[in-house]
Formats: structure tokens, sequence, C-alpha cells
């Protein structure tokens, strides 16, 4: 085997060079009066082009590569000229870019000269891992705009149990339970991803410069996940004149503005409020029988300051908030849970504050992250039932990358998270993990009762990382994770490893595999005896690009689980129900499957095919059979696509996925003492609910003024009617079910001004 | 997470099916099961007997439908303790208790009476009974006092009635029961020496009236209100040759305690409605 690879090295060395078509595309502008620079010259090896009348310049060269193109150590020299300015240059990462703005001083002048808007695409390291662009992120249909919505448009991501009504969690990543996945802002993990579970996400779009999608296999730079990584990172790119928008949809109105307060020092804010509760007490028809009180209402805000004092220091303070509020009342009784009546109000709000100090030049890449901020879950169910949990999160961490040599680069980081908690808890045990069956009652169930319980846990983490490039065609990245569980009182050594093949300017191969943990949490975290859940994950994956705009990539997985925390309801004391007391390490399980991509990018036209083909089984202990996981999706099936013509853009995205497991009733027992019904519970995830397909379709039209611009969209969730079942729900004996759907029609209608 | 599977529960909640409300008596149901004495002596029997009821009324059952086990249900009720001796004629059966319940330190407290009922249809319902064993002196079912229904007042009801209340087809009719709760106190007492996480709510009241015609709102509380069903609906006549109906309502009242066990009685009443 040893032999093998050096002979494979061997051999990629010596194939020769190819040259590829590289397309720049931007605006030459003043940088004093932002006034368009016509007739500038811009030359890129032997090319040349002019700016026009706007301003405008795309220019395109065959640039001679040994590498793919978002290989750091390749570059282009972009070098700028015009009549009575500064001539400059600039280094491009050798890839197809556009909206590169370059701002010429006037000879005599001085200061700051060039400034790239749009950042150097993400670098792909793990099989799957997807990036989108901004258009992409925003014009993908039923997403309404809304760019963390469109991850559920990417391959290995599977539709949810519980459809838009699951929290932060509802993204299933390669079988994996939601909470095995983290969700980052700028490496720092948030509560929530979406207001009420999918409606819109937390952070807008205009804060948003990146969000990368790793379903697995990634680096060591990051932990405390045993499935995905979904890292939004947010907006740094320097503001060079005021400018804002106002936005009204049927979901919400949002406004946002950005603006530079020095030359170094500019100021983004955003707020955005629903809308949809004031249009929903309207539509719920009236023998449902539940009143709004407060129908799902949400808001958020965030303000942004960056200061450049220094061309290799930044320093950038985030504030963001986010605020959601419903209060049903339920009116009719329910027969086999009679208090289960009355208000039910969910109040998930949490504020973070984060500081962040980057350092760069040719060498050192550092990056420092202090955040902080409050969480309140608040719950509750009638006069009786409910909790109220305050949380304090606080991180922080630091990423250092040290390039020492042209084929090595070392990146190592520590991270130290810090939550204080406060939870008062009066409820029933949810139904155990894998026996869905019994809901819990609120009438008989013994309720666990925690009252102002605090908690300190923490989780301190370092990490390395050796980037080794010995040749152009191989990458190998060996890392390791250290973390320590303080109130598990346990170490966890996380060795991974990713390599990156490039056979050819087609053909590119990529592996990863490494060891994962994540400490339990919520309620389970209550148990300091337990071990991290864990997963050892294994990917490879071919990418082929035939054209540059066209590219198809094919990814195996699969990921062994162990030590999953399951809830074993015989370990219930009777006398003392403390929900530690029911949480073991005994579950373990398996996903595997093979996910493909087919995407084309050209300028007035992006689209993709993904499909992915998995299976996901869990046993809840090490003498019980293999089941399915309830997250266990076969076939999901997404075709995107989107047309640019003119103003006009015209979109449309269809889904077919595979039902969800699901655990039949096979029968119903009367308690005579306590009149109420418990079913008998079949065999746990032996049915499946109904497969589901459904067309999303958007359209957007644009006008251009003088001095702003105006732009109007039309995106309808599910054009064709064709609700997808979510569960269902039974009569009071468990004789009868209809099923639960998701939202038959969902048409988004909005108008945005910018200027 | 614990949020989140609530909130899913709290999405089951938002969708409503359109199904028979058990008060309703859409279809065939058990309403209670009864045990004289509610609390078994150990070495002592207690007679346990069965309601049921479908669309037409109360079914009369025999001991070829129904047949009687005594079972568990741990944690709590870890064995099937006693027997049943006596299947009688009419469905109901005679339970003995054990004389032994277990020692000072393992107590058997209770066990479980399971009754299977078949239906000329094959449909088999099934239903669970908490037996308490317990040596108390004052130990009855309790007791329903009184009945205010609409404008009709009616003291020291029966199990059934027999002389039919008039109700109006076009108006809601208020329903109020009045109970003596023969709560033992020995029990009470017993009930006391329990934690509080055991036994969160010594005993409660447990209201729940049913009918066969019309519905009824909030119909696990002591005052419900009788809907009548729409006028148009009725194509039975009187002797006056109005739409008129009759059926039937049911009360049945449980003192529950520790959500674990219940003392329980019924009452039928026949209604007609009319203009």
């Amino acid at each position: 085997m040893r032999f093998f690879f050096i002979v494979l090295v061997f051999v990629l060395e010596t194939t020769s060079a190819y040259a590829e078509s590289i397309s720049i595309s931007g605006t030459v502008l003043d940088s004093q009066t932002f006034i368009p620079i016509q007739n500038a010259t811009i030359q890129i090896e032997e090319q040349t082009t002019i700016t026009d009348a706007i301003g405008h310049y795309v220019i395109t060269t065959q640039h001679n590569t040994l590498s793919q193109a978002k290989d750091t150590t390749d570059k282009l020299v972009l070098m700028i000229s015009a009549e009575g300015y500064l001539n400059t240059q600039k280094n491009l990462a050798p890839i197809k870019q556009s909206n590169i703005v370059i701002l010429l001083d006037k000879q005599g002048q001085s200061g700051e000269i060039i400034e790239i808007i749009e950042k150097t695409p993400i670098q792909i390291t793990t099989p799957g891992q997807t990036d989108l662009s901004q258009k992409e992120l925003l014009t993908i249909p039923g997403a309404r705009g809304d760019p963390i919505s469109a991850l559920r448009s990417l391959p290995s991501v599977g539709t949810t149990r519980s459809g838009r009504g699951a929290g932060q969690g509802n993204i299933v990543i390669r079988g994996s339970a939601p909470e095995d996945s983290s969700y980052l802002v700028d490496g720092i993990r948030i509560p929530l991803l979406y207001h009420f579970g999918g409606i819109t996400s937390v952070i807008p779009s205009n804060f948003i410069e990146d969000i990368v999608f790793f379903p697995g296999g990634f680096g060591a730079n990051e932990g405390s996940s045993t499935a995905g990584l979904v890292e939004i990172q947010t907006k740094s790119s320097q503001i060079t004149q005021t400018s804002g928008f106002f936005e009204f949809s049927f979901i919400d109105v949002a406004a946002y503005l950005e603006t530079p307060i020095t030359k170094t020092l500019d100021l983004k804010i955003g707020l955005r409020r629903s809308i949809i509760d004031l249009i929903l007490p309207f539509v719920i028809p009236e023998d449902a029988g539940l009143d709004f009180v407060v129908a799902p209402r949400y808001y958020d805000g965030q303000l942004r300051l960056d200061w450049r004092p220094h061309s290799n220091h930044r320093f950038a303070f985030f504030g963001f908030l986010s605020s959601d509020r419903l209060e049903l009342l339920f009116n009719n009784q329910r027969s086999n849970d009679p208090k289960a009546m009355g208000a039910v109000v969910s109040q998930p709000n949490f504020q973070k504050l984060m500081a962040t100090w980057s350092y760069k030049n040719s060498v050192i890449d550092n990056r420092l992250v202090a955040a902080g901020g409050p969480t309140y879950i608040f719950f509750e169910l009638g006069e009786d039932f409910g909790l109220d949990i305050a949380a304090w999160d606080y991180t922080l961490r630091d990423d250092l990358t040290w390039k020492f040599h042209d084929l090595l680069s070392l990146k190592t980081g520590l991270n130290i998270r810090w939550i204080l908690s406060t939870s008062s808890v009066n409820l029933p045990l949810p139904s155990s993990t894998e026996d869905p069956g019994n809901p819990p009652n609120l009438s008989f169930d013994l309720p666990v009762d925690i009252q102002d319980q605090e908690q300190i846990t923490s989780i301190y983490a370092n990490y390395a990382a050796l980037d080794i490039t010995p040749s152009k065609f191989f990458q190998i990245t060996p890392s390791v994770r250290l973390e320590y569980y303080a109130q598990l009182n346990r170490f966890e050594l996380m060795p991974r490893l990713s390599t990156k093949m490039t056979l050819s300017q087609q053909w590119i191969i990529r592996g990863s595999t490494g060891v994962y943990t994540r400490a339990p949490e919520n309620a389970e975290a209550l148990n300091t005896t337990l071990h991290p859940e864990r997963s050892n994950q294994y990917v490879i994956g071919v990418e082929y690009n035939p054209t540059s705009d066209i590219k198809a990539t094919l990814n195996g997985f699969y990921i062994d689980r162990s030590q999953l925390v399951q809830q074993d309801d015989t370990r219930i004391d009777i006398s003392n129900p403390i929900a530690s007391d029911v949480y073991v390490n005994t579950g373990s399980g398996h996903s595997y499957g093979f996910e493909s991509l087919l995407r084309a990018r050209y300028d007035n036209f992006f689209g993709w095919l993904a499909y992915t083909i998995s299976r996901s089984e869990i046993r809840i202990s090490d003498d019980q059979p293999l089941e399915l996981y309830r997250y266990d999706q076969t076939h999901n099936l997404i075709a995107v696509a989107s047309y640019q013509i003119g103003p006009w853009t015209l979109g449309g995205r269809w889904q077919y996925a595979t039902g969800i497991p699901i655990t039949p009733y096979i029968g119903s027992r009367y308690n005579a003492d306590l009149n109420y019904y418990t079913p008998i519970i079949g065999d746990v995830n032996s049915e499946r609910i109904e497969d589901s397909h459904r067309l999303d379709m958007r359209i957007d039209y644009s006008w251009r003024f003088d001095s702003w611009d105006l732009s109007a969209f039309l995106d309808v969730t599910n054009v064709y009617l064709n609700p997808a079942v979510l569960s269902y729900q039974y009569n009071f004996d468990y004789t009868e079910k209809t099923p639960i759907t998701d939202i038959p029609i969902l048409p988004a209608l909005g108008i945005r001004g910018t200027f | 997470m614990t949020t989140i599977r609530y909130l899913i529960v709290l999405l089951t909640f938002c969708a409503c099916g359109d199904f028979y409300d058990p008060n309703e008596l859409g279809k065939t149901q058990i309403l209670g099961i009864r045990s004289v004495p509610p609390i078994v002596r150990p070495g002592h029997s207690a007679e346990l007997s069965v309601l049921i009821v479908d669309s037409q009324g109360t079914i009369a059952l025999t001991s070829e439908n129904v047949t009687w086990n005594v079972t568990n249900s741990p944690p709590l009720i870890k064995q099937a303790l006693g027997t049943i001796t006596t299947i009688n004629d009419d469905g109901s059966a005679v339970y003995q208790a054990p004389d032994n319940i277990g020692t000072a330190q393992d107590p058997s407290i209770a066990t479980i009476i399971e009754v299977s009922i078949t239906l000329p249809n094959d449909l088999t319902l099934t239903a669970l009974k908490t037996i308490l064993f317990a040596p108390v002196d004052d130990n009855e079912n309790p007791v329903i006092t009184r009945l205010v229904i609409g404008d009709t007042d009616i003291d020291m009801p029966s199990l059934k009635i027999e002389n039919p209340v008039e109700l109006s087809k076009h108006e809601n009719t208020p329903l109020e029961a009045f109970v003596d709760d023969h709560i033992p106190q020995q029990i009470d007492a017993f009930l006391d020496t329990l934690p509080e996480a055991l036994c969160p709510m010594k005993h409660a009241p447990d209201f729940a009236w049913y009918t066969n015609v019309g519905s009824i709102d909030f119909f696990r509380t002591p005052m419900p209100m009788f809907i009548p069903p729409d006028p148009e609906t009725i194509a039975e006549r009187d002797n006056n040759n109005r739409p008129s109906t009759q059926g039937h309502l049911y009360l049945v009242y449980r003192v529950v305690y520790c959500n674990l066990f219940s003392s329980l009685t019924w009452t039928e009443i026949p209604i007609t409605l009319h203009e």
C-alpha cells in the first residue's frame, strides 16, 4: 500500500500543467467620490480590457495551473491603470470572480487603494462540503430569500420529523439526530437557528457573507458535534458608501442600513419583525379549538461595528438578539388529558455579543473571539406545567494559522465555553427517545419537579492541524482535538484526517475520517455519570468538473455511533422522578449512504440536482436488535433551477423524499381509574409516513432608478398544494388517525427598496 | 431537546382531527369499572362490574363475552396478586385478595385487574383497574347525592334513574352534580405518609359526563353544559308530531387517589329532547 502511494504521487507530479479559462469582473470607482471610472485599463497576464461608461469590466484569461483554483499558492496579478490615477495591482486567487470593486486614488492622494468586496470563495476541505453563492442563497425558491433555509436544498439534508416545529434542531444531516449537529456564527454556537423552527433564520441575509455546510468529516478546529456543521460567517467587508433597504413581505418587515463612519470604521444595523402574527388569526379555522392570544411573533436585531486601524489588524463588535413568542389558548378539553388545556406559551429569546480581533500577515492569520449572552427558554402549559430556563453562555476561542513553509501550515487553537444555567421544570418526562408512542400526559404522569436548579457546564478544547501539501496534486491534513467536559470530568481525544488528490483538471478525490464527540445537553446534562456521545465518521468523495461551470460530486459516507444517550423508563424512581436518573449511554447505531450533486453555474443561470440515498439504524442497548432510526430517510431528491433574463428571475425547486419512520399504535387500553386511554405500541419505527413531494417557485423583478433600486418577489412554497405529512393525530382511544400536515401552500410576496 | 419534544406535542395539539369526542358516545366505550368495596382487605373479596355503552345506551353483558384477569404494572405494581373466583351471568366478577400482601419492608400495595369484552363484531375492548389492599373500616364508593339538569332537580340519584328528564332541543342545558366522596380516614392518613413526589395529590374528584344525543362541553368538570344536536337532524316525532328524540346522560364520578387508583360510582339518566 505504501508503495502504491509513492508511485501514485510520482505519477501525478510528472503530469504536465494545463490551461484554465478564468473570468474576472467588477467595477472601478474613484476612491473619494465613488464615481465610476471609464476607460480604466485592466490587465491580467497577457489579456487587457478597459472599463465601460459605468466603470464595469470583464476580463478572461487562460491561466496555466497545476492545481485547482482554490489553491492559495497560485495567484493572478490584476493590474489597473487610469489616466490621472495611481496605478495599482492586486493578487487574486485564480478562479472565476465577480463584483471585484477597485477604488483608485487620484494622483497626489494617498490611502487605501483597493478592496475586495466579494471575498474569495470558500476552500473545499472535506467531501460533501458545500458553499453557496450569495445569489443562490437569496433566490432559491421556497426559502423566501432566507439564506439559511436554503440549506434544505442540499444533498445529505433530510426532511424533518416535525416539519418546521422543532426549534434549532430541525436540520437532519446524514440520518443523524438534529441535536448532533452544530450551528455557529463566526465560530460561536447559537441556541436557535430559526424563528419558530423554520419560518426564517435568526440572522438575516445582509449580515451573512458565507454559509459553509459540512455534512460531516470536518476538521479538528470544530467540536461538540457528532454529525454536521453549519458555519455562518458574517459580513466583514469594508463599507464604502451609505446604503440600505426597507423590505416588506407577508412574513415580516425588515430594515437595514450600512454606512462608513470614518475611513477605518463602519457600521451595519438591521431590524426585523414578523407580521405573520397579524395574519394568522384570520386564517385559522374557528373549529380548530384554539385561539391565538399572541400568534407567532418574532423579532430580531443586529448591530455591527468593524474597525480597521491597520492593514493587519481588524476588530469587529457584533451584537444580535432574537425573540420569539407564541401564546395559544386551547378551549377544547382533551379526553385523555383533561389538564392539558388553557394557555400554552412558548417564548425562546437570546442575545449575543461578540468581539473579534483578527490579525493577518503573509505568514500568520490569527482570530480571537470573545462572546457571551443570555438565553431564555420559557414554556408554559396551562397554569401548572412548564419549564423556565435561563442560561448565560460565554465562549472564548482563538484560531491561529501559521504558514511557516510553502508546503506546510499549522492550524491550532483553543475554545473555552462556560454555561451557567438556572432551570425550573414542572413537566412529565417526554416519551423515551426511541419509543415515541406515549405522549407525556399532564393529568396523570408524575411530573419532573425541579425548582431553580443551578448548573455550571464547561468545555475546554484544544486542537492542532497540519496542512501538508507535498505536491500540488496532493494535500493531507492530520489533526487532533482534545476536549475536556468538566461536568462529566472526562477527556476526549479526537484524531481526524482529511486528504485531497487532484488527479487532473477535471477529477478530484477527497476523503476524511475522524472521531467526534458531544456532551449531553439539556435534561440529559443533569446526569453527570454519562459519557459523551460519540461517532466515527468515514467519508470519501469524487468531484468531476467537465467545464468551469459544471460540477458533479459523488460521496459515500459511513457514520458509526456509540454511547448514545437513551431514556430508560424502567429506571424511573417513582418516589424521586428526577430526569437525570433515566438517561443511560446504552445506544449505538450507524448511518451509511451516498449523496450526489450535479451543479451548473452560469452568469444568468444556476441549478443543481441533488440525490441522497441512505439508511440510518439504532439499537437502544446491546441486547436489543437494530431498528430504523427515527431520522432515517431512504431517498431524497431535490432539483433547483433559477434563470435570469433582464430584470426577471424565475426559479423552481422540486423535492421528493421518502417518509420518515413512525411507530404504529396497534390498539389501546382503557385505564378505568384515571379515565384515559394508553396506546399499545407496535414495533418501533416499523412503518413510515407517506412519501412527500412538492414544488416551490419564485419570481423576482427589479427596477433600477438613479439613486435606488426596487425589487419585488413572489415566493410560493408548495405550489401544487401537496402538503407533506409530518405525523398523525389519533382519536381518544387510538383506533382512528388523521395526518398532521405541513402548511398546504405558503405564498410570500415581498418588496424591497435599496438605496 | 426536552423543549423540542414539547413543541412537537404542541404541534399535535394544534392539529384537530374530525373525530368523535368521547362524551358523544359515537362508538362502544367502557366508561368505568366499579369495585365494591373499592379498597380490599387482605384475604377479603370484592365484586367487580363494568359499565359499557354505545350509541344506543348501556350494553348488557354476559359471562360469555367478558374475561377477567389479574395482572401487574411495573415499576409500582410488581405482582399479579389474588384471583378471580366467580364470573356472574351479567358479566360481573368476584375478586379474592390474598391473605399476605408482602413484608413490611417490601409491601405489595396493589394489583391490577384487566377486563376484556368481546363484542358481536369481534371487536375486543380492554380496560384496567387498580385494586388497593388496605385494612380499612370505612370503605365505600362515593355517592352522587343530587343532580341539577337544567330546571330539573333530582335528589339521591341511584345508579339508574327511571323517569326521563325533559330537555329543550333548542337550548343548551347546564348540568351540575353533588357528591359524597366517602374518603376513608385511614386511607387519608396512610397517604399522608407517602412522599409528595409519589403522591402529589392525595385525592382528587373526577367528573365525566357522556350522552348519546348531542354533546357535552367541558365534560370532565362538575358543571358542564349539555349541547343538543342540530334540530334538523332529529327525525323522530312525539305524540304531537313535534321533532323529538330520546337518549341518555351518563355521569361517572371517581375519587382518584395519588393518580393510581380510584373509588367510583355512576348514574344513568334517560332524557327526552323536545320543543
